[in-house]
């Protein structure tokens, strides 16, 4: 047994505590008063009675308590002989598994340079094994022997085959700066001179834009493999879209790599457009090195599907093969459908047609009052303009409230009646010698932009009925403060009150430009702010509204409905067309590789050498392990205090008990 | 035909050490006792029967002899001794073996007990004396049917405290040398005494005429001390110190006191004097009860 802190021993001289207690502690006997001695016959004990030592076991016990005691404070181990214990070093092994190590023979040359790396590392040294894209994944949990680390290399590498495991490159994009950052904290909690192999394809563009971000102060070494083969790449992105439903416009947009091993000449790309196996037409490009080019199929007549989508792709397969082609959904251009509804009162003509001439104007949304006659709200509409009557302190109608809740959008007009005019007499009519009353003021700090608008021929006439609560905020008001445009606040979709009629009584918005921009202002803002954006990239978080289910490329699905209300950010990381199903329909979420990793071009070799230099190792004899330091990592240490203070609770509670029963004696001294 | 168990209030000695005076501790005392004991006709310390005498006008018809007036047709009253104010002598043994015992000592006991009998005494107008002596008599107050008597005693019996040593011959001697008529003395004390001497000291009082009770006052930690390591015991009465075993506490001491207590009880029986203990715990009016009860027993 070894100590960490012997010094602590002395603490051993209070074994002669308990001793003189127990030796001396009844010598003296009881002095008290007593009425008369003349019955009493003097009988000390014995002198040897008096001084042997009394209640032994007791004293024992106080002894054992007080031994115990000083070997916690000196921290006694034992040695155990530990393999790993012979390390002198620990090395790390990072593999880069980023998308653009699916490119050529990159990955199988950063195995093979893997396999090296461990063969060099010394026996009883031990390695870690890590896998890195954005993130850095240890394989294994604990540092391990070189032979064990092979082992865990080759069945990685076979899980990877099988597409399964850390050791297969995915479709995040590197990061060296959070790689270098990480292996810089692992160097600190070794405890050993740590020394990191870096097997990557060097790509420039997974470069952190803080260059110093790649310093780890903390590592022995540094050592970059390159795998990389300067390969050339294209890769490609689209946008298909549709103005009219029956033919589609397709913008195809090629960038090639800046740099590669014949980037001493222009690259050519046929570019084929197809769907669904029948190719509809064909491209060619001619790239620059770093150059960008756009192509345009037009015209393209829309596949009948409910959703269609055409393929764009290379027509030959190029280094990494998975930016090469694309699925494009096609988008209906002025497909922004609004739906308009009517509950409690029915919408007059007048604001029907004015609301509907507003949003169709310059084909920014189309218009379905198909509901509009129903009395109810359409279950699958997800922008709403609603009339309904607000006036006089009403509650929002309860399937509004709904609507919001699941995350929908509408805005309500006020169609409430309304029994006086507050310039002039006619129930309601446009008084046209009522001068009216002028916008006072706009929230121009409102993601609406309603400060573009031109609100200064714009006149009200009446009052409008909603009278606003805590809950809202009033976006435009007359110069009166009379409240026109209101948001009410709601966790999960948008609502906007308009408080006016929109039957030209009230005032004369509806005949106004600004009507048009501010129903154009609105549908824009609703898009805005939809919780669920059409286009990611991969690794990009993607945080889900309630309530809605995530289906994969395959179909699978990836979030159940009743997982979101609780579930943080997710992360997609394998490129493809996503479907996000809610209460409001179904979303197709486009999730695209991350451009970065189709730049194949390689770090310049000045700035490699720059980054390898300011993590140079030092020669083996420069910083030598001392002797006596080498033997003790050779065993491991095993720490006994575990042990000694279970024993020294144990003594303390049998110590109290034995006193508490045997001498009755408490301890608050009674 | 069994009589009835007078109830009792079972005043304990913490209960009187609350009350304050001596004055009320003895009417809180003999009031209730004799409130218990009122159909008892025959109740005082002078109960024996002296003569008849003519009814007079006043007098209280329950010691009218109806037996008497049966056979005769003249109404006689019954004269008891007590009637003659006897002369009633407490002596209180404030020596400083008398101070000890917590939180009542044997001493505040013994007061209260003489203040008692003291007031019961001058209820029933007989004569009261008092002596408080430790070695020697400390304070005398001759036998006295005034009424302040029964002030002046309850004033000294307040002013008393521990003494020296114990000489209860001596006191004996000189009361006896002070005494003439005869009547009841009260001995009121811890008696760490030679028996034999007490003896000696009782007899002449005895032949004398006089009526004796001897009332032993102990305390449970003198009675049975205990002790879990060996004890330095201080004698109260002298310089002494005697360090003792906890096992001769147990036996011997237990032992040789017990001896002395039954030597007492045997002295007091051999001059015809009652021997009564009386513990610093043990409720006053219970133990006074018990007393008066035997001595009515005994004259009956």
């Amino acid at each position: 047994m070894n100590l960490v802190a012997p010094l602590y021993l002395a603490a051993l001289a209070a074994l002669a505590l308990p001793w003189l207690l127990h030796r001396f502690s009844d010598a003296r006997p009881e002095r008290r008063p007593f009425p008369s001695t003349r019955f009493l016959e003097p009988t000390p004990p014995p002198v040897s009675r008096r001084r042997k030592l009394r209640h032994r076991a007791l004293l024992a016990l106080r002894a054992l308590a007080v031994v115990a005691l000083a070997l916690l404070f000196a921290e006694p181990w034992i040695a155990r002989p530990d393999a790993l214990g012979n390390a002198r070093e620990r090395h790390v092994v990072a593999i880069d598994t980023s998308l653009s190590m699916r490119a050529g023979e990159r990955f199988e040359r950063a195995l093979e340079a893997a396999r090296e790396a461990l063969a060099a590392v010394p026996a009883g040294d031990t390695v870690q094994l890590a896998a890195f894209d954005r993130d850095v994944t240890l394989i294994g949990d604990e540092p391990v022997a070189p032979e064990v680390a092979r082992d865990a290399l080759e069945a990685g590498a076979r899980r990877g085959r099988q597409g399964d495991g850390p050791l297969v490159p995915g479709f995040a994009a590197a990061d060296y700066g959070r790689l270098m950052q990480r292996l810089d904290r692992l160097a600190d909690d070794a405890g050993l001179p740590l020394r990191a192999t870096l097997i990557s394809d060097a790509q420039r563009t997974s470069l952190p834009e803080r260059r110093n971000a790649l310093y780890a102060p903390r590592l022995a070494s540094l050592d970059i493999i390159d795998v990389g083969a300067g390969e050339a790449n294209v890769s490609l992105v689209a946008k298909a879209a549709s103005g009219d439903g029956a033919q589609a416009r397709i913008v195809a947009t090629l960038v090639a790599s800046a740099g590669g091993a014949d980037d001493a000449g222009a690259l050519a790309r046929e570019v084929v457009l197809s769907s669904d196996g029948r190719t509809l037409a064909r491209e060619s490009v001619r790239l620059e090195p770093g150059g960008r080019e756009r192509l345009v199929f037009d015209a393209i007549t829309l596949p009948e599907s409910v959703e269609p989508r055409f393929d764009v792709a290379l027509a030959t397969a190029d280094a990494l093969p998975d930016d090469d082609a694309v699925v494009v959904p096609v988008g209906l251009d002025g497909e922004r459908r609004v739906a308009l509804a009517a509950i409690g009162e029915r919408a007059t003509d007048a604001a029907r047609v004015f609301v509907t001439t507003a949003l169709e104007a310059d084909g920014s949304a189309s218009v379905d009052a198909s509901t509009l006659a129903t009395g109810q709200l359409p279950e699958d509409a997800w922008r709403l303009v609603v009339f309904a009557a607000l006036g006089d302190g009403a509650e929002l109608p309860a399937e509004l409230e709904r609507h919001v809740a699941r995350g929908g959008a509408a805005l309500v007009i006020d169609a409430g009646r309304r029994d006086g005019v507050l310039d002039g007499e006619g129930g309601g009519a446009l008084v046209a010698d009522a001068r009216g009353r002028p916008v006072g003021r706009v929230d121009e700090s409102h993601p609406l932009a309603l400060g573009e608008i031109d609100w200064s021929d714009v006149r009200f006439f009446a009052p409008g009925g909603i009278v606003p609560d805590e809950r809202d905020t009033v976006l435009v008001e007359t110069a009166d403060r009379r409240p026109v445009l209101i948001e009410r606040a709601s966790d999960s979709g948008l609502l906007l009150l308009l408080n006016e009629r929109l039957d030209g009584g009230d005032s004369n918005l509806p005949f106004q430009p600004a009507f048009v921009a501010l129903m154009r202002h609105v549908v824009d803002w609703f898009d805005a702010g939809r919780s669920v954006p059409e286009r990611l990239t991969v690794g990009d978080p993607l945080v889900l509204p309630a309530n809605v289910q995530v289906l994969a490329p395959d179909g699978s699905p990836l979030v159940a409905f009743a997982d979101t209300a609780s579930a943080g950010p997710i992360v997609l990381d394998t490129p493809g067309l996503y479907t996000v199903a809610g209460a409001l329909g179904e979303q197709t979420l486009t999730v695209a590789t991350d451009p970065r990793e189709s730049d194949l071009a390689p770090i310049d070799a000045d700035a490699l050498a720059g980054w390898r230099d300011r993590h140079a190792a030092e020669p083996p004899d420069a910083t030598p392990v001392s002797e006596g330091a080498s033997d003790a990592r050779r065993i491991r240490r095993l720490p006994l205090w575990p042990f000694v203070l279970p024993l020294l609770a144990a003594l303390l509670l049998a110590e109290t008990l034995y006193a508490n029963r045997r001498l009755d004696v408490r301890r608050d001294g009674t | 035909m069994a009589r009835a168990a007078t109830p009792v209030r079972l005043l304990r000695p913490e209960v009187l050490a609350r009350l304050g005076t001596l004055e009320l501790v003895a009417r809180t005392v003999v009031d209730g006792l004799t409130t218990g004991l009122h159909r008892s006709p025959h109740f005082g310390f002078s109960q024996e029967f002296a003569e008849y005498r003519a009814y007079a006008e006043g007098d209280d018809l329950r010691h009218v002899d109806w037996n008497v007036y049966a056979r005769t047709d003249r109404a006689y009253v019954k004269r008891f001794e007590g009637e003659t104010n006897t002369g009633v002598t407490l002596l209180l043994d404030a020596s400083a073996s008398m101070g000890f015992g917590e939180p009542i000592s044997k001493l505040d006991q013994a007061k209260w007990l003489v203040a008692s009998m003291a007031y019961m005494t001058r209820r029933q107008h007989d004569a009261l004396g008092l002596v408080v002596f430790d070695d020697g008599v400390r304070e005398m107050q001759q036998p006295s049917a005034r009424p302040d008597s029964l002030p002046r005693a309850i004033g000294l019996l307040e002013r008393t405290e521990p003494g020296a040593g114990t000489d209860i011959v001596a006191a004996l001697e000189s009361l006896r040398a002070t005494t003439t008529r005869r009547g009841l003395i009260v001995l009121v004390s811890d008696l760490y005494a030679d028996p034999d001497a007490l003896i000696e000291a009782l007899q002449p009082l005895a032949h004398a005429g006089q009526d004796i009770a001897v009332f032993h006052v102990t305390d449970p930690a003198e009675v049975a001390p205990e002790a879990r390591r060996v004890g330095a015991f201080d004698d109260l009465e002298s310089d002494a110190l005697v360090i003792v075993d906890p096992a001769f506490l147990k036996e011997g001491y237990r032992r040789r006191f017990d001896a002395h207590c039954e030597a007492l009880a045997g002295a007091c029986r051999r001059v015809g004097a009652d021997y009564r203990e009386l513990s610093s715990d043990e409720p006053l009016d219970a133990a006074l009860q018990g007393y008066l009860r035997f001595r009515e027993r005994r004259d009956r």
